[in-house]
């Protein structure tokens, strides 16, 4: 079955797209790295991979195609996937673990003590459990009751996202799985803030000031397509008929894959 | 609530490992003794020989100095050293990190490891929701929905067992996390037999004979109370009236935290 979400525009833009064309040489690249340009998800590989200096060979992959080859790489077809030394991993979380223990001497997105890590790990548990599928739930619902409940459940979240912070970035002076993994969608609140009504001073100072500097960041801004081309795509959500598994999942009250 | 008054303390087997954890340690470990989320944590600090001072904590008490250590106040959680850790997958990966020489229950190998973690997501994301929602569903067409859907979860958590599945842990030779996070629902599995209809042999042999190894192994026999005692809190799962923030979840189709 031919879904609309299957016919989104095939490449990244803007400055995303020079990004690409520096990593199209296999013969140098340590990672194959499948992604698709639009995916939140898929940024926050592609953001830590280009924090860590890590050589990669980036592949678009339309995750709704779920092409028989890609199925093998990624079981669900879902992107991000990383193929290294041949072997396949995918869920992007799994993935930036992985890049930190299999490329130590790359620029580590985890502190070295595990006490410290363990509250950056409460944080990636916070993002999951509790911020996105506010995020998902406000894009999607549709009748001002359940925008209303989603927005202030998302503030609410955000808010003790914020408590947390401790510097420049969540974590202190240093740049970490904390800010990478809820980056993405930080450079997604203008969504919300154009169709949901979504204030984000009423996130806190401090959730306000992480999120309108971490859309600054170089990794951010070099892995961002053209807004003009999102709006395609988010539309679909904004109506609640996207088709992609955490849509689905938001729908029917699942678990995002 | 009814929840809150359930049975004060561990019983059989488990009563004895917890009387002989109360002196003292660095690390002071909150649990309740009928949670499957804190059998995971129970099993890991026995199996890796961790002194441990075992306290009892109602989570539906919400005690305030409790919340302090835990602040959704749920179990399980632990303080190390006074620094307080919650959420039993941050705290399995804490524990692998703060106890380098203890029994590893990661491969050391990055890849392998990323294996494991995947195998734990599948686990988070497909068996445990399908569990609550068979435990909880009242209609024979949510349960058989149910049912269906976790025979085949089991049976792909099964087929992803490395080293050609040969057992008899999920990695092999080697019992790791993956097991761990699994092995507190697989003692549970008794309850569905009993009143839901769920038939082991619809799983696979594979799956079979690694319940059948995982149930008799010492750590899990040691964490395990008086079945007659779980019954009390089960029942209640069983009619839909369990207020924990499990079963509240799988009710209003949200994350179980």
């Amino acid at each position: 079955m031919a879904i609309p979400d299957a016919d989104i525009y095939p490449t990244a833009t803007g400055r995303a797209l020079e990004t690409v064309k520096q990593h199209q040489n296999s013969s140098q690249a340590d990672i194959i790295f499948y992604a698709g340009w639009f995916c939140p998800f898929v940024q926050r590989v592609w953001i830590a991979l280009e924090e860590k200096g890590i050589s990669y060979e980036y592949r678009e992959e339309n995750p709704y195609h779920k092409d028989p080859e890609f199925l093998k790489i990624s079981p669900k077809g879902l992107v991000p996937a990383i193929i290294y030394q041949g072997q396949p991993i995918h869920e992007s979380l799994v993935i930036l673990e992985f890049l930190e223990e299999a490329f130590p001497n790359t620029k580590p997105l985890l502190p070295a003590d595990p006490y410290a890590r363990s509250q950056i790990r409460l944080a990636l548990d916070h993002i999951s459990k509790s911020i996105l599928p506010s995020f998902f739930k406000l894009l999607q619902s549709q009748d001002p009751t359940s925008q209303s409940t989603a927005r202030e459940s998302l503030y609410k979240s955000f808010s003790q996202f914020g408590d947390g912070i401790k510097g420049e970035y969540w974590a202190g002076n240093e740049i970490s799985l904390a800010d990478i993994a809820l980056m993405p969608w930080a450079g997604r609140l203008y969504i919300l803030e154009e169709n949901r009504e979504f204030d984000i001073e009423r996130t806190g100072e401090k959730f306000k000031g992480w999120a309108q500097r971490i859309i600054k960041h170089p990794a951010m801004q070099n892995t961002a397509s053209e807004r003009e081309h999102y709006a395609q795509i988010y539309g679909r959500y904004l109506r609640d008929e996207a088709q992609s598994e955490a849509a689905k999942a938001t729908r029917n009250g699942g678990v995002i894959p | 609530m009814p929840d809150a008054d359930i049975h004060p303390n561990a019983t059989g087997r488990a009563l004895k490992v917890v009387e002989a954890h109360q002196e003292p340690a660095d690390l002071m470990f909150y649990a309740g003794w009928f949670c499957p989320f804190v059998q995971r944590v129970w099993i890991a600090l026995e199996e890796k020989g961790i002194h441990y001072q075992y306290k009892e904590e109602n989570p539906y008490h919400k005690d305030k100095e409790f919340l302090k250590v835990s602040p959704k106040g749920l179990v399980p959680a632990l303080v190390h050293n006074d620094k307080p850790i919650h959420e039993s997958l941050v705290i399995l990966e804490y524990l692998e990190e703060a106890f380098p020489n203890t029994k590893p229950l990661l491969p050391q190998d990055p890849y392998t490891r990323s294996l494991v973690r995947l195998s734990i997501d599948h686990t988070s994301k497909s068996i445990i929701p399908t569990f609550f929602k068979l435990l909880q569903s009242q209609d024979a067409s949510s349960q058989d929905s149910a049912r269906s859907s976790l025979y085949e979860a089991l049976q792909k958590w099964s087929d992803g067992m490395l080293d050609g599945g040969k057992g008899p842990w999920w990695a092999g030779e080697e019992m790791t996390l993956a097991d761990v996070v699994l092995m507190p629902f697989i003692g549970r599995l008794y309850i569905l037999e009993e009143n839901r209809a769920f038939d082991l042999s619809r799983t696979n042999e594979k799956f079979s004979a690694w319940v059948k190894h995982a149930l008799a192994h010492p750590s899990m026999e040691k964490t395990s109370s008086e079945r007659n005692y779980y019954a009390q809190i089960y029942n209640r799962y069983l009619k839909n009236e369990a207020q924990s923030e499990a079963a509240k979840a799988t009710r209003s189709g949200g994350v179980i935290p």
